[in-house]
Formats: structure tokens, sequence, C-alpha cells
């Protein structure tokens, strides 16, 4: 049974668009008209006072504005009373009534007659189709870091089963190595505590060789001391982190005493800060050179956390050895925020010299065995500064570890020309390509410590929050949600939908028994334009055979090609 | 009922995320619009496929356009791209039946862009406007299929010597041999096994062998036999487990079966190929642009002007009106592999004397567009002798200019993304037709 | 859902979290929370959701439009059956009684009530003073969903012609603001960032904003400039002559204790991304670049900027020390030369200065002794972020809160 309820809008409509001629032009409809269809209670009194009541199966189509005006209101309250596929929208005010205000009544009529039809067309081949896909409850969490820690410790908080992968023998990543962590100068340690692992399964000394799709889950090899073990997973988190870049032989590293890494003076500084003997001591008179091996053609991006690690130990050795002479030699210092301007101020206050160098290869360090000085480049009235120095310290840049390329590779995930992993920016920066995958932490860019927890509980949510949408009907899946799905029956298994997703989202073994998956951000069709076998469907939005029915709905009597 | 316009009305596919919202803030705000705007709301322009605008302009549409987001801004990787590609090819296809291309109109905007949507409507409402009627769809044919397409010049007997020779080579590893045996009915297909058996092996007049290929080695591939198709000669090759299999075939065979395995049907190592070379009378007789084993080269495109859109319409009414709707050119068609077909779909391809063949042939070119080995199967099965490989040179001529040609390693049909310069980035856009200005 | 602005306490759940502020960090902080079973009533002082980014034409560093993403937000929120999102509402203050938090919430309800307004246009026929909007002007594309007239209340003589027009009786030009007292189990602020008033007079002598047309903050030019832009060559506000050299000031008000003593961090890369995009536009543009620090972290921004000047961005490490209307016409720009040391004045037709961005204040985020309150805080307001990190820390505060609230027998997740 075809039922239009034609929303006269308060005159808005009816005015222009006469009720009685609609009835004339859909003689097979029964036309219902009715004001402010847009407003649940009265929607509801209007399908109430019928006489003759809409049988359930009715087909009904609610002629009215645009989805983008109140349009869509009204669909959601009549999905109250009817089932999802049997209602539909018929915009006939912003396509219709007031753009051909002017023209004839007629066509206009006619014109809103054959949207009308079109809808109940799409109706016609509209159902409830779903499927249940067969997934794997857990979470899994690459890399313990403080990224992979807050997530894995967020999800078991909310209630999910979450595996975290570590490599090394215990988790913590940068907060085992890091003393003091900027801008607030807490205590690594103390972080790591406010990480529990409670209700965590912890793999430690455990390595994530591969994951791969497999029906409706992630498969997860994942290799320790006793060998590889398969395991399955709903949602993947990768928090793999990143490496720092070496000097390798820059201004003397590695050939002259007293040139060292940014990370080598924190280790120092923690052990001086802890009360410990160490081996070396405080330098006196030190020089740090900021973007060694960074922001040039090789490694054309700036690593973020290296001015504020800089100015962090700069202000450290400030405090342990306030005599000392700290210069920072950088092209810019790259300090945004409140927190981090107010501690690049505080250093500059505590004495710490900071000097501007356009180009870092212009820097000369010169000694002989041991470091005795720095020779800065010339400054534009021609004078040089050398500056004395007994350390260099050079800030190197972090870079992806070899396990994100990896993940990248099995995982079908999208990486940059560095090789750091991609989100979808700048929304959805967290989620990747590859369905039910979320990025964290330092994999995506390097990331201060309090970055990488953020991202990691937020990326915990998403997991979360995933998991729970997966397990929903089709039809209450949201309009961003998960999953397109291909029809059995119907498929071929050629891979024209797979390839019209990134590559790497689905794979071709399993596309012939099992729902494809889409990935959350793609859900663009492009899966069931290019299906020559009409398999592949994308609930929630109209599916080919709808539009294919809907512009079948008017043939032009003569029918003739334009 | 009373068309909206002389011209027939406007389809139009807008992205639900942009354009969408732009075309509908033209109407909140009253712009002027060309009246009979059929808006169709799309989750996203790379869901819009061939077979949709098809169907629209044969149900009456004077011009379809699709409208999606900024190249560069599409929520969805860049689908609008996938789009561009796809429609443009269809976009050749049209214009080779004779329908104008600037009648599909493909277009990116955005929601704050009401002003610009409506501008464009009214200029493609007036270029719809300006342009001669197109073609008049072809009347269905009816009464009988005519005799038999004649099947060529047959073998000479040293061709048959000389493939015989190496077919024994084969079998005498252990191997079997998929080819055509000579019997007084004429060539059959045949598996050989045995040396002696390989006295009626021939090379034979042509063959749509890449069909029956596909199917056993698609068998081989799942590990039991699916369909009825062959069901006898299929059975037989199941029951030979894991012998060996060589298909004797020809260069567009051997092609069609590369396209099978880009199709994902079977493993590539399972394909093993006997060549049959063709003669020079052979070659004569086919259409087929790459007679030569490795042969490469497309015909050169014809030269073609506004003038010959009207010949080029006449001249396939013509051929569409003698089209008797038996679908023989899709069955015999090796890439076409999809277990139920979606030409079946009444709603699209009406049968009987209501139904036009025109959009039939069309969705079907294009489904195939990425995958046709142009083996001319088609036109060899087609009773009333079609020129249907005109058609699939026309869509594979237009996924040329996209950089794409069946037969290579291909990380997605039709999809524009690795066509276009990776380079491009975000356009600097405007509503502006993007294909028809060409 | 969008409320009613007569919200009772009655129909507010004990558990609902109330996120103030209506822009990315708020819209994703009341959605994740709303995914997790949490309610949450979300107050924006607008009339649409969205905060400042739905005022952004396009988004560095993937170029993408800022509109679609933060508009399927929005439309999220008004569609999430347990997120009720409070519009034209400002948190005024906030008191505990040390288990529940009260919010004091003013609702200046507007003279049309979009949940009535038909957007048929009755109105405007009928007004003679043209008082009524299609959409806020300061935007070109009106982002409230439903659609819906407003009045200027500047130009409005309160005749009430338009209130006797309207067929939905949505006009009621003597509407009182709404004060609520609303009990809430917990808060996030996601208050954002504004621009610097144009009354601030240090600001408006020393940089010139809002003294002289061709002097444009930074949102300001986003509107000006951007691709609903009824111009295909750009032309000064001032006279319409055709520009032809644009310049970029950075840290104008910012990294300055006169000003704000901290770096807005965003404003580098936005300013990068309107000079790429007047450069792809109109390729003949000059356009410099003035900068203290250069500050591009995070993903794919180094490239950005790389991309940036080999399009011809011209980029000078200088602050300068004066903009005002120059006397031979377009705008003087004093600096030092970083080459020479030596002053350089230079004239153009077009002059954006960027950086004062000032964190929105937190109303009772703390007590009376001034001591803060152990409340969430997200996105700018918290610490500057652009556009991907406001989503990231709406998400993540919602999951500390999450956790804080979490009872394990509610299976939240």
């Amino acid at each position: 049974m075809k039922v239009c309820l034609f929303c006269a809008c308060m005159g808005t409509l009816s005015s222009t668009l006469p009720e009685a001629a609609l009835r004339e032009a859909l003689p097979d409809v029964r036309l219902i008209a009715a004001d402010r269809l847009c407003d649940a209670a009265s929607c509801r009194k209007v399908l109430e006072s019928l006489s003759d009541p809409l049988p359930p199966h009715a087909r009904v189509v609610v002629a009215a504005c645009s989805r983008g005006a109140r349009g869509a209101q009204a669909l959601a309250c009549l999905k109250e009373t009817f089932p999802l596929f049997a209602v539909d929208l018929a915009d006939i005010r912003e396509a219709c009534a007031w753009p051909s205000a002017g023209a004839d009544q007629r066509e206009r009529v006619a014109q809103a007659a054959a949207l009308i039809r079109m809808a109940f067309a799409r109706l016609e081949r509209s159902r409830a189709e779903r499927v249940e896909p067969e997934s794997a409850d857990g979470a899994l969490v690459i890399g313990g870091g403080p990224a992979g820690m807050a997530a894995a410790s967020t999800l078991a908080g909310l209630g999910v089963p979450v595996t975290l992968a570590e490599r090394r023998p215990a988790p913590g990543g940068m907060l085992n190595q890091l003393g003091r962590l900027f801008p607030r100068m807490e205590n690594a340690a103390d972080v790591k505590a406010s990480l529990p692992l409670d209700g965590v399964e912890l793999l430690a000394g455990s390595d994530v060789i591969a994951v791969r799709r497999e029906n409706g889950a992630w498969l997860a090899e994942i290799r320790d001391a006793k060998g590889v073990t398969p395991r399955r997973f709903g949602a993947v988190i990768v928090a793999v982190g990143a490496q720092p870049v070496l000097p390798g032989g820059k201004f003397g590293s590695g050939s002259l005493k007293g040139v060292i890494s940014q990370m080598e003076l924190d280790t120092l500084l923690s052990a001086v800060e802890r009360g410990a003997k160490t081996p070396d001591k405080l330098p006196s008179r030190a020089v740090f050179i900021q973007c060694v091996n960074a922001r040039d053609d090789a490694a054309p991006y700036c690593s973020n956390v290296c001015c504020p690690t800089a100015v962090k130990n700069a202000l450290r050795l400030k405090a342990l050895s306030p005599d000392a002479s700290v210069t920072v030699l950088n092209r810019q210092m790259v300090m945004p925020g409140v927190a981090l301007e107010a501690m690049y101020r505080n250093a500059m206050r505590e004495g710490v010299r900071f000097l501007h160098v356009d180009d870092m290869n212009d820097v000369r360090v010169e000694g002989d065995g041991t470091v005795q000085a720095v020779r800065l480049p010339a400054s534009p009235d021609g004078a040089i500064e050398t500056l004395d120095a007994d350390c260099v310290v050079c800030s190197t840049p972090l870079r992806p570890t070899p396990a994100a390329a990896r993940l990248a590779e099995s995982m079908g995930l999208r990486a940059d020309g560095m090789g750091f992993l991609l989100g979808h920016e700048p929304a959805h920066p967290l989620e990747s390509d590859g369905e039910g995958t979320f990025l964290c932490g330092s994999a995506r860019w390097p990331a201060f410590v309090r970055q990488a927890e953020d991202q990691g509980r937020a990326a915990a949510v998403m997991a979360a929050r995933y998991l729970r949408e997966r397990r929903m009907p089709m039809d209450e899946i949201p309009e961003d949600g998960p999953a397109a799905f291909i029809r059995e029956a119907r498929c071929s298994g050629c891979g024209r939908c797979v390839d019209a997703w990134a590559p790497g989202a689905c794979h071709t073994a399993e596309l012939r028994n099992s729902p494809l998956d889409a990935q959350p951000r793609r859900r663009c069709g492009s899966c069931a334009a290019v299906c020559p076998c009409g398999a592949a469907v994308l609930p929630g939005a109209p599916s080919p055979r709808e539009i294919m029915a809907a512009l079948g709905a008017n043939p032009s009597p003569q029918r003739r090609l334009a | 009922m009373t068309q909206a316009s002389s011209q027939g009305y406007i389809c139009a596919f807008a992205c639900r995320w942009c354009s969408l919202l732009g075309a509908e803030r033209a109407g909140r705000d009253r712009l002027e619009l060309p009246a009979g705007i059929r808006l169709i709301p799309v989750s996203c322009a790379g869901s819009v496929s061939a077979d949709h605008v098809i169907q629209a302009l044969t149900n009456g549409a004077a011009g379809v356009a699709v409208l999606g987001c900024h190249l560069g801004g599409c929520r969805h990787n860049d689908a609008n791209r996938d789009a561009h590609a796809r429609l443009d090819a269809l976009g050749a296809l049209l214009e080779t039946v004779g329908i104008d291309r600037r009648r599909l109109l493909v277009s990116w905007g955005t929601a704050h862009e009401a002003e610009q949507y409506a501008k464009l409507m009214r200029d493609f409402a007036a270029l719809l406007g300006s342009l001669p009627p197109g073609l008049e769809p072809a009347p269905a044919a009816d009464g009988t299929p005519e005799k038999n397409p004649p099947a060529g010049p047959d073998s000479a007997p040293e061709e048959d010597a000389a493939l015989r020779d190496q077919a024994a080579e084969a079998v005498r590893d252990g191997g079997a041999v998929l080819g055509l045996r000579r019997t007084d009915m004429g060539v059959v297909p045949a598996l050989f096994r045995a040396e002696e058996e390989l006295t009626d092996l021939t090379a034979g007049p042509k063959w749509p062998m890449a069909k029956l290929a596909g199917l056993l080695l698609r068998d081989r591939a799942l590990g039991e036999v699916q369909g009825v198709e062959f069901r006898a000669l299929r059975e037989e090759a199941a029951a030979l487990g894991d012998v060996p299999l060589r298909v004797a075939c020809r260069a567009c065979d051997a092609r069609a079966l590369r396209e099978l395995v880009a199709l994902r049907q079977f493993p590539e190592e399972t394909l093993s190929i006997l060549p049959v070379p063709c003669s020079d009378a052979r070659k004569e007789a086919c259409d087929c642009p790459r007679p030569q084993w490795p042969g490469e080269e497309l015909p050169p495109e014809p030269e073609t002007s506004g003038d010959d859109l009207a010949a080029k319409a006449e001249f396939w009414r013509e051929q569409f009106s003698r089209c008797v709707q038996c679908h023989w050119c899709r069955e015999a068609c090796p890439v076409c592999v999809c277990p139920s077909c979606s030409l079946d779909n009444p709603s699209l391809t009406p049968l009987g004397p209501q139904g036009s063949p025109l959009g039939y042939h069309l969705s079907r070119a294009m489904h195939v567009a990425d995958a046709c080995a142009l083996c001319g199967a088609c036109q060899d099965a087609c009773p009333r002798h079609l020129p249907l490989l005109k058609l699939h040179q026309a869509a594979a001529r237009a996924l040329r200019t996209w950089r794409y040609a069946s037969g290579e390693k291909r990380l997605s049909p039709l999809r524009a993304e690795r066509c276009i310069a990776a380079a491009s980035g975000p356009a600097v856009p405007q509503w502006k037709h993007n294909l028809g200005g060409k | 859902m969008l409320s009613s602005p007569h919200l009772s306490p009655e129909q507010l759940s004990p558990r609902t979290v109330l996120v103030v502020g209506g822009g990315v960090a708020g819209m994703q902080a009341a959605l994740s929370l709303a995914a997790l079973g949490t309610p949450v009533l979300l107050a924006e002082r607008n009339a649409h959701l969205g905060g400042q980014v739905m005022r952004l034409d396009k988004v560095y560093p993937t170029d993408h439009c800022a509109f679609c993403p933060t508009w399927s937000m929005a439309k999220a929120c008004y569609d999430a059956p347990n997120v009720r999102v409070l519009l034209h509402a400002d948190v005024t203050g906030l008191s505990t009684d040390g288990e529940r938090a009260f919010a004091a919430i003013e609702v200046r309800p507007p003279a049309i009530d979009p949940s009535a307004c038909l957007f048929c246009g009755k109105c405007e026929s009928v007004c003679g003073k043209k008082a009524l909007l299609r959409r806020d002007p300061r935007m070109t594309w009106d982002p409230a969903l439903p659609p819906s007239v407003r009045v200027d209340e500047t130009r409005c003589d309160g005749c009430g012609a338009c209130v006797r027009a309207c067929p939905a009786q949505a006009i009621d030009l003597r509407r009182e603001p709404i004060s609520l007292t609303l009990p809430v189990a917990d808060v996030v602020y996601a208050t954002g960032f504004e621009e610097p008033a144009p009354g601030d007079p240090g600001y408006a002598e020393e940089f010139g904003a809002h003294t002289h047309p061709d002097v444009f903050t930074a949102m300001e030019f986003e509107a000006w400039h951007g691709e609903s832009r009824a111009q295909d060559v750009l032309r000064t506000r001032s006279d319409g002559r055709p520009v032809r050299r644009v310049a970029f000031v950075q840290c104008a008000g910012a990294r300055d204790a006169r000003h704000l003593s901290y770096c807005a961090a965003v404003c580098c890369m936005h300013a990068m991304k309107q000079a790429r995009w007047l450069k792809r536009r109109q390729p003949e543009l000059e356009v410099t670049l003035f900068y203290t620090d250069l500050r591009a972290p995070g993903a794919q921004q180094e490239t950005y900027m790389r991309a940036g000047q080999r399009e011809g961005v011209r980029l000078v490490r200088s602050r300068p020390g004066l903009i005002k209307e120059s006397p031979l016409g377009g705008v003087g720009v004093r600096y030092e030369d970083p080459a020479t040391g030596k002053g350089v004045g230079e004239r153009f037709d077009a002059v954006v200065v960027n950086g004062g961005l000032a964190q929105c204040r937190l109303p009772g985020a703390s007590d009376e002794t001034g001591s803060p309150r152990p409340f969430a805080r997200c996105g700018f307001c918290d610490e500057p972020v652009d556009v991907a990190g406001a989503a990231i820390q709406g998400v993540a505060a919602a999951a500390k809160l999450a956790l804080k609230h979490h009872r394990p027998e509610g299976g939240a997740a």
C-alpha cells in the first residue's frame, strides 16, 4: 500500500502545490495532507487521528522539505512507527516548490509527483538486510609505551577485553628511559604508575609480526620466546612509537669526546638527579645543536619533541649546576602553546642563551680529541663568534620504527613519505584506513608523553565504541558507522570492490564467504558502484538497485533518449 | 505524464555531504533554477555508477549531473576522483553511440556554493536545450535469429600439425590439454590425455575457448564444479585431479584468461597456455586489434566531429534495432564472471517489445570495460552480427586516456586515484562542466 | 537532540555531564561520552554547533574543506538521543556541594524560535527595516540545523509585522533570557578561543586591526578570501582596487607580555594555509609572511611549509613594529630587515594580523578562593591546539570522565 504524507507546511507548500492537484497526479497513492510532520508529537497525532489507520506493511513517503531543513526530523518521527525500510522522504520544497515557484503550476505538480514516485520506487526495492559478521570482541594494543599503556588502561577500565603486546621485557617505553617530563617536570616513573594495567592481558617480550584481516576480524601473529601464536581481535590500536635518529658522525659525534646526543644528556641528568654516581661529570659549558639530521631534504619534518626536550634539559642542567653556561643553537625554537612558551621564557630568565642559526651546516665543532669550541657562521656584519664548549649536545629527530612499516604493510595502513602512519586528518586523526584500527602516540608523529597519553585514551574510546557499534543491528548503525557488505550469493569474487577501497582493507580470500569490511571513513559506496554483480551493499545509503528503480519510476511515454 | 521541460528532465546525483546541501540551499534561497531537476542524494559521488547514468539517460533524462565535493575535499578517500574516471570512460562510450557526452556533467562544489550551483544548472539546462535531439531508441526487434554466424576460416593442416606436436610433448609429460576436437559435426572442445587422441586436435576456426577454460580453471581453484555450463566436460576435467592442464588457445583467449587471473578467478600459476597462432586469413576475418601474441596497440581513435554524432546515432539505432535481446554476447564473454547478472534486473533492461537494447549494451560494455580483452567473443556469438567490438574498443580507449589498460597489473579497475597524477593535490575548485569541455 | 531553552532539572539524568562549548573538542567529548553511555548536556553560546572551525574555509594540513567534517559532527550531536544540545546558552558559573555540581546557565532564546521556524520567508517580505537575516552575517553558510531566520536586533524597530505574518507563530520579539540552574555530575570545559574584540585598544593601535578595512584578523580574512567569496579577483575592502600584495603578520599580539604571553600554536600554519590558497587561486599575487619562529610541528606540517615556499610565498623573519594606513595608499608595514638589520617600510593591499587568539575563560573553573576545581578541560581553552589536537583531546577528556564514572555493572563499553 502506497501512502504519501504530504506536509502542507502551514500553507507554505500547499499554496504552490495544491493538495487536490497532487492527489490527481498520483491516483494510485493514498495522499494524507497534514501539518508539522517534523514534530514528533504532532506527527504521532496525525497518524493516530486517521479514520482508516495505516497497515503496518504500508510503504510511506513523506513529501516535505529537504533533509537539511526538517525532512530528516519528519523521517525520524515516522521511523518510530514504521520499519526503517518502509519510509522515505521526497523533498518537494527545496527541490521543487521553491526553485520552480515561477513555473507553471502543472509542471510544478508533475515534478513533485515524479519526485514522490521516485521515492516509492526506491522503497519497492528497499528491504531490511543485515549480516551478522563473525567478530572477535577483544582489542589488541601493539606497543607498551605511554600511548599504548594509556590505551590499554582505558580499555580495561571501560570493561573491554584487552591485550597489550610489548616487544621489550617490560612496558613503559620512553617512560623507562626519561627522567623528567616537560613541561611540568613530573617524574616519568610517577606517570607510569598512573597508568595501571589491571585487567590487561600483558604480553611482555612479545613481538607482533603481522596482523591480517580474516573473516571479519584481525588475526595477529604474536611471537614470544615459545614461538608464534595466532590470536583474533576485533580492534587493533597501533602504538608502536618511534625511535631516535643518531647524530651519525655529524658535529664530531663518535670521534670527539664530549659530543653526545640529547638522550645521553637526559640519562646523565637523571642519574645525577637521583644522586647516583656517574662516570661523566656534568658539562660546564654546553652547546646544544638543534635540528641535527632533521628538517633537511632527507628528513623533511620537524620532530616536535626536540626543542622542548632541549629546553627541559637546559633547565635541569642549570638547576643542578647554576654556573654552567648553556647555549642552544636553533633554527626556530618550536615551543607552541602556553606551557611550552612559559618554559622557554623561564629558560631565558635562567640565563640559557638561544642563538638563531639559519643553516646548521655552517656550524663547526672544534677540538682535538675532546670538544673545545663551537664556531658559529658569520653574522650579517661579518663577525664570527666562537663559543667555548666542553660539551656539544646534538638534538636528533625521531623516526618510525620498523614495526610501523611491517604493520602498515600487513594491515594496509597508509604511511607518509617518512613512514609515519596516517590517520584521517584533521577531524579523525586517530582513525586509520584499516577497519577497526586506531593509531596513537609517536607512530603517527613524534608526540610528547602527555600528548601520547591523550591519544592513547582517545584511541581506546574509539576502539570501544567501534566494537560496540559493530555488534549493532545494521539499521541502528549511525550514518558514519562501520560496515558495507557483500551478498554472498551474487559475488563473483572479482575483487573490484576491494580495489575501489584502499588496498589491504579487506582481503580477497574472504570475499566470497563473508562480509566485506568497510573502513570507517570510506563508506562512499564506490564498492557498490564498481560491482557489476550488484553484490556490494552499503547499508544506510540508497543501494544502486534502489536508485535504479527510482530512475525508472517515471519513464517518459515517448522513451526517447533526449 | 507531462514533461517538466520539452527537453526532458535533468537528473542530478548530489553528494549528501556537500553538493546536496548547496543544492538545497539554492532552493531555500529561492534562486532561479531550471524546471525539472530531479535531485538524487547519494552517499558520495563515488557511488554513482555508469549504470545509474545509463538508466537515467534511457528513461527520458535529457542530461545527468554528478555533483561531488571538491577534488581533494572528499571525506571518503578521494572517491570523487574515482567517479571522475569512471564517468569519463562512460562519456567516451556515449559519444561512440552518438550521444553527446556533454549530456553528462561532472562537477565539484560545496555546501557554501548555492549560487554557483544555480548558475551551473541554468547553464546546463541551456546547453541541453541547444543540443539536437539525440538517439531515438531502436524498437526491439522481433522474429528469429539469423543463421548462426560463420565461424570464419578454418585452420590449415600444417597449423594443426604444429599444434599437435606441441600438445604431444605436454601429454607425454603426463599433462592434459584442453583444445578443440574435430568431429563430423564440426569442432567441439575436448580434453586430450593420450598421444593417440591428438590426431583429432585442431587449431580449428575461432572458438570462445577462454570462456570454457576460465570456468575449468576456476573449478580447480575452488575444488568443486559450480554452475551448469559445459558441465560434462568440467566434471571430466575435475576428475583429472592435480594433473597439469594446458589450454590450447589463441592470443585473444590468452588475454582474456590473464584478465581472469586479475579478477581473482584462479591463481596465475595454474594457467598454462599452448599458443595457437592465427593465420593471415584468420587475422583478416577478425576485428581483433591485437592478433599478435605480444600484440599491443589499439587502433587509432577515429576522428570525430559534432556532425559525426548524428551519423553515429543513426548507425547504432539501425544496429540496435536488429538486437533480439538474446544476451548471447554476455554468455559468450569470457570475463563476465558474476554468478547472477545485474543486467537481468528488469527495471534496467526490460525485455520484450518495450525494452530498448541500448541501455543493456552500454551497461554491459561498462561492466567489463576494465577487464575486456577485446577478444570479440561477444560479436562472434551475436546472431545478428552487431559490431559490438566497436563499443568495447571505445571504452578501452577511454580508459587508456586514464593510463589504464586491461592486462596490466592493476591496483583497482576504473579507479582514477592512481591514474590522475598523485601530485595533483587539492584543486582550485569551481562548479564547471568537467567532462564535456574536452 | 536539540533541547528546548526551558530545561528543568527533572529532565536531566543525575549522571548528566555538562560540556561547555560546542566546538570540535566539545562535540567530540559529548559524542564519545554519549557513545559510552553517559548522558550529556552540551551548552553552546552561538546559534549553531561547530565553533570556530565552522567558520574556516579549509583546514591544514590536508587542505580539506573544514565544513563537512565539522558539520557531520554537529549533525551527529543533534541526532544522538542522549546528547542534549542547548544553544544560545552561556554558562555563567558553577557551584558544587561536593557530590554534584550546579551549573548556572543563561539562555538567550532568539526572537525566532528555531524549532518552529519554517524558513518560509513571509517575515522577510513584510519587514520594512530588512531586519531579518537568513544566516549568521559573519558566515557565508548557515550551519544551523534546522535552518531558521534570525532577527538583526540592530535594525529591528519592534513593529511586530513579522510576528503577525509568521504562519508558525515562531516569532516573539520580546523573549527574556532564561536563567537555569541545573545539577550535573561532572563538567568538561571546551570553550575554545576568541579573537580580540574590535574595541581592544592596544591591539588596534599597534596592529591596526579593526581600524582600517584592509587590515584583517585571521578569521575575518578566512571568510573574505574563502571558497564562497563572491569575487573572482580579490579587491580591497577600502576602495575596491584589485589586490596585488598581501602580508601576513605573525605573533601580532601573541608572545608579547603586553597582550598574550603565549604562542597560539596554530597561527603559523593557518597563515601559510591562507597564503597557499591565495597563491592557488590567484598565482600572480605577491604574498609575504612575517614570522618570529615558524612553528609547524606535527604531521605533514613541515612539508606543507616547504611547499608554500616553493609556491612562492615569501617568508621574512621579522616582527613588524607598526601597521598603519600609508599616505601613499594601501597599508604600510614597518619592519626590521633581517639581512641588514635596518628598518624598512613596505606597502600592501591587504594585511592579515595573526596571533591574538585568546583562550576563552572557563566559568566556574575555580572556586571563590581562586583554586582550580577538578574539572576536565580540552581543546584550545586548555592548551592551544589545532583541529586534530582538539578532536583528540575531546575524546581523551571523555575517556578520563568515563573511567571516573564507569560502573562495572553498567557495562559502558
